[in-house]
């Protein structure tokens, strides 16, 4: 009978991970907004789930569980491209994405542009809190870092896209005004 | 509390709904002092919604788009209808013995506030709408789901009835912008003879669709002309705007 119960829970889990899937790979894209890349980040991610299973104590924190392994594959990935660098400080720009040349939509362009241009240690935060709504403790487990240093990044984070996205906007606008006088 | 005591993260903490009630009253005070940082605590929410709407369908990569469905076998197939039929009797059932003004006798505050981390503003309405006079809140619903819409239904009804008698009477807009369009929509909405109802009896319920989440999903379903609304709803360019500057406006914001 425990045969049966454990391939039940097995099948359970898997089912459970493939639920995620969509989540994670949202999350891979907004860090390093490359589809191939994201995608084999979640793959990877889920093979690491998948064999590690017995670590994960209590099924209710499988959510941040997911991204922490995620986030090391990403780190992972990350070390593997570039030995010496530490992945917070680097400002990491994709100026060749392939949506680019598809996005016909202004707005998402511009905020993915914005949130491409963030350090990845910002970025990671930001991603998390906006698009999976995790807490800021949850946030602090998932990358393995002080409450504080969560709320800093966001902080900075928001106040980065504020120039890029709100102010930038304001300015443009004026300008357009400005011509249109001028004329 | 001065607005100098607010830090730009303890405002991210409050935009995110990470503060405790009384860390909360604190924040509302100063923002109710003080317009620049009402102004800031409007755009870190705006940076929120756009972060969300940038990632809301990420492009895949060609290899994940070509993964097959998965086949199901005759078996599962019977059992999954099977049981389908099973869930939609039990929600039938359940849904029939719902209660339609279930807080109708409860507390106000409890009704409007009770899913406290839902709610942005978990301010007294009274001393939130007090400085015009009005009772004037904006509810938003940005998720298809029918509870939720009903709950904004409900919660709408309860203020309008309550400050029915009063002077000024409330001013209530519903605002529904993505998936939340459905309920608004005309053929979809399960909601639509109430809806009608309550446009008939409250004239200041007004109920508001968002333009953007409409041409979404004319883009999606590849209409050929706009998404049909419930009559009498209305369109706005863009809900975000819209609440933005209605907060702006002294206007009670609520996420259902």
């Amino acid at each position: 009978m425990n045969v049966i119960a454990n391939l039940c829970k097995h099948h359970q889990f898997k089912r459970t991970l493939a639920e995620y899937r969509e989540n994670l790979y949202r999350i891979a894209y907004s860090w390093c907004h490359n589809p191939a890349l994201a995608d084999d980040l979640v793959q990877e991610a889920l093979t690491k789930a998948l064999k590690n299973s017995a670590q994960l104590r209590d099924p209710e924190t499988i959510k941040a569980w997911l991204y922490r392994i995620l986030s090391n594959c990403w780190r992972d990935h990350f070390r593997r491209a570039r030995d010496t660098v530490d992945v917070d400080d680097v400002v990491l720009v994709e100026t060749e994405t392939p949506d680019i040349s598809h996005d016909r939509n202004q707005v998402i362009h511009r905020v993915r542009s914005a949130i491409a241009l963030l350090p990845m240690g910002q970025r990671q935060v930001i991603s998390l809190v906006d698009l999976e709504g995790c807490s800021y403790i949850e946030v602090a487990q998932i990358l393995d870092m002080p409450i504080g240093t969560v709320m800093s990044r966001l902080s900075r984070a928001r106040k980065a896209l504020k120039e890029r996205l709100l102010e930038a906007e304001i300015e443009g606008n004026s300008n357009v005004r400005q011509l249109r006088t001028g004329q | 509390m001065s607005a100098d005591n607010i830090s730009e993260e303890r405002l991210n903490a409050f935009v995110d709904d990470e503060l405790d009630a009384s860390e909360k009253s604190e924040v509302f005070i100063a923002l109710s002092q003080n317009s620049a940082l009402s102004q800031q605590a409007c755009e870190l929410r705006q940076l929120s919604e756009l972060v969300r709407h940038a990632y809301n369908n990420p492009p895949h990569s060609a290899r994940f788009q070509k993964r097959e469905p998965r086949r199901i076998s005759p078996f599962g197939q019977a059992a999954a209808a099977s049981l389908l039929v099973g869930i939609g009797a039990v929600a039938g059932w359940m849904g029939h013995q719902q209660p339609v003004a279930a807080t109708k006798n409860a507390d106000m505050r409890a009704m409007v506030w009770g899913e406290d981390d839902r709610a942005f503003h978990s301010t007294d309405l009274a001393s939130a709408t007090s400085q015009n006079g009005l009772k004037r809140v904006i509810l938003h619903l940005n998720t298809s789901s029918p509870a939720r819409f009903e709950k904004a239904l409900t919660t709408a009804e309860q203020l309008l009835k309550k400050y029915a008698n009063e002077n000024n009477g409330a001013e209530i807009e519903v605002v529904a912008n993505a998936s939340a369009i459905k309920l608004l929509r005309s053929g979809y909405s399960p909601f639509a003879a109430r809806v009608r109802a309550l446009q008939e009896k409250y004239f200041n319920l007004t109920f508001l669709a968002c333009k953007d989440a409409m041409d979404h999903v004319r883009e999606i379903e590849d209409l050929k002309s706009d998404v049909r609304l419930l009559p009498g709803v209305e369109v706005t360019p863009s809900a975000l705007e819209h609440i933005l500057e209605r907060m702006n406006e002294g206007w009670v914001y609520l996420n259902v």
